[in-house]
């Protein structure tokens, strides 16, 4: 497994599950999830937040040690997953939403660094 | 005391129908007219320039309504071109669809090749070959046209219009507007829904305090608009368009700062107008309220665009079947460079996903109540504008001979 930065090792236990490279992954963990698993991924990544970006903000986002790639793939995740947890959903997919199994997901020409 | 939001409305509204059959429309015979006298005769818009931005980039998508699949390729000269993704010889596919780089398109089949700009490259095994001529077995074109940063294509033997024509009132106004964004997100889904149905849930803002209570409760309303009027709305000689007022008192959530604390302002927060640090070309935000959440553009037959101040989105509605369509949405937004833009992006991408999902989680419930045949024809308001016109035109081009 990838370790963070020193800085953040308290966020370690969290990558395995949440330091996802790309949206689809990132919808699926999502979709599949419960309430409390996310909200322990959330309570532990809002505070430090700032931090994170601030530490990769030094950094050349296109040449990024392995162990900054890694936490900038938890910061992403976690601002991509954060929606049930901030608006109050029962689950973590929408009620009555179009179905998560049904949604696909297309090319970019966007990549975050890899 | 507060002044409420009025709406202006602009351009022709002579002949609009508040009252539109909507029984016959979700008819296979019905259908089989609009697939004829619409998207064979209309120009459709395919693709975004962007996706092919240097010279031998390429890219091909399925025009499923019309039973094909086109190569959209830019040319070593820089000219952007669209033929039938099929080879000359028997009709296979040459590239599986998707973008690409590619100076020639080899077919699986028996080889032959073809440059970019739809030549013939070469015949294998020429010789067992008699009586032909090369000059003649390019791949088959389409009449092609370029609008700001979009491609379209027309199927017609000869296009009735042109596409200047076609886009009327929308023609000019966009200048530049949708040029130079990597696209950052791109969904897709496969709906049981007439395309009809399934493009109009998206063009008004009547149902936006309905069904979009889970993911956006407060991006639109406040006290000054709380029944969330659009302050502009156009119709074109096909199309239309609206203006989106943003709620001044929108609380974001607490990723939502983070994410647009130092970053650009998107969805569903959005700058002040008089902060927007862009030229933004008179089209977009045609009345520069202040309050400017987004423009809704719909662009005939079966796209709409969404614009707003630093980013855009495409969505596509390909008819499959009278029943079912295929929806492509595609956003657009400045290059990212720092983990603060990356943040805006995907935070923007994934709330605004959240909100498409919940439109398109409404209308395969609608399309099953139509088919029962109990209602026949609907109400619609002067906020549904759109609507009426969509299908003023439709009617209008399935009434030709």
């Amino acid at each position: 497994m990838t370790a963070l930065p020193l800085e953040f090792i308290e966020l370690q236990p969290f990558v395995a599950e949440w330091a996802l490279n790309n949206e689809r992954d990132r919808f699926f963990k999502l979709t599949q999830t419960s309430i409390p698993t996310l909200r322990e991924f959330y309570d532990a990544m809002v505070p430090r937040a700032e931090a994170i970006a601030d530490y990769l903000n030094a950094r050349d986002l296109n040449n990024l040690s392995e162990d900054a790639r890694t936490l900038f793939h938890l910061l992403i995740t976690f601002v991509e997953t954060a929606h049930p947890i901030e608006l109050k959903w029962k689950t973590t997919d929408i009620e009555d939403a179009f179905p998560a199994e049904r949604f696909g997901f297309g090319e970019t020409s966007c990549r975050s660094p890899i | 005391m507060t002044v409420k939001t009025t709406t202006t409305f602009v351009g022709d509204l002579e002949g609009l129908q508040s009252r539109v059959n909507i029984l016959d429309r979700v008819q296979p015979e019905f259908y089989r007219q609009e697939v004829e006298k619409v998207f064979r005769r209309g120009w459709l818009l395919v693709a975004s320039v962007s996706d092919i931005p240097e010279p031998n980039t390429y890219l091909a998508r399925e025009i499923p309504t019309l039973n094909t699949c086109l190569i959209i390729a830019r040319g070593e000269d820089g000219e952007v071109r669209a033929f039938h993704n099929m080879c000359r010889h028997r009709a296979n596919q040459l590239v599986p669809e998707g973008q690409g780089t590619a100076k020639a398109f080899i077919c699986g089949f028996h080889g032959w090749s073809y440059h970019n700009d739809g030549r013939l490259a070469g015949i294998t095994d020429r010789t067992q070959f008699k009586d032909i001529d090369e000059s003649t077995l390019g791949l088959i074109p389409v009449h092609t046209e370029i609008w700001e940063d979009f491609v379209f294509v027309n199927f017609d033997k000869e296009p009735r219009q042109t596409l200047e024509a076609w886009l009327g009132a929308m023609y000019d106004g966009y200048r530049g507007y949708f040029s130079n964004k990597p696209k950052i997100a791109s969904h897709r889904i496969t709906v049981n829904c007439n395309w009809n149905i399934a493009l109009t849930s998206f063009t008004e803002g009547y149902h936006a305090m309905y069904v979009h209570k889970a993911t956006v409760p407060d991006y639109q309303g406040g006290s000054s608009n709380p029944d969330r009027h659009r302050p502009y709305i156009e119709v074109t000689n096909y199309h239309g368009r609206y203006s989106v007022e943003g709620n001044p008192n929108h609380k974001p959530t607490e990723v939502e700062a983070i994410a647009y604390q130092n970053g650009r302002k998107m969805y569903p927060t959005f700058p002040p107008n008089a902060t927007v640090d862009l030229d933004l070309p008179p089209g977009v935000n045609p009345l520069r309220i202040e309050n400017w959440l987004q423009d809704i553009i719909e662009i005939f037959p079966h796209t709409f665009l969404i614009a707003s101040a630093h980013w855009h989105t495409v969505v596509w509605f390909w008819p499959l079947d009278v029943d079912r369509t295929l929806i492509y949405g595609e956003s657009f937004a400045y290059e990212a460079k720092t983990v603060d833009d990356h943040m805006a992006h995907t935070y923007f991408r994934t709330r605004l996903r959240e909100v498409f999902r919940e439109d398109v989680g409404i209308i395969e419930s609608i399309n099953r109540q139509l088919k029962s045949g109990v209602m026949e024809d609907m109400y619609l308001s002067q906020q549904e504008l759109l609507l009426q016109k969509h299908y003023g035109a439709v009617d209008e081009l399935v009434d030709q001979a």
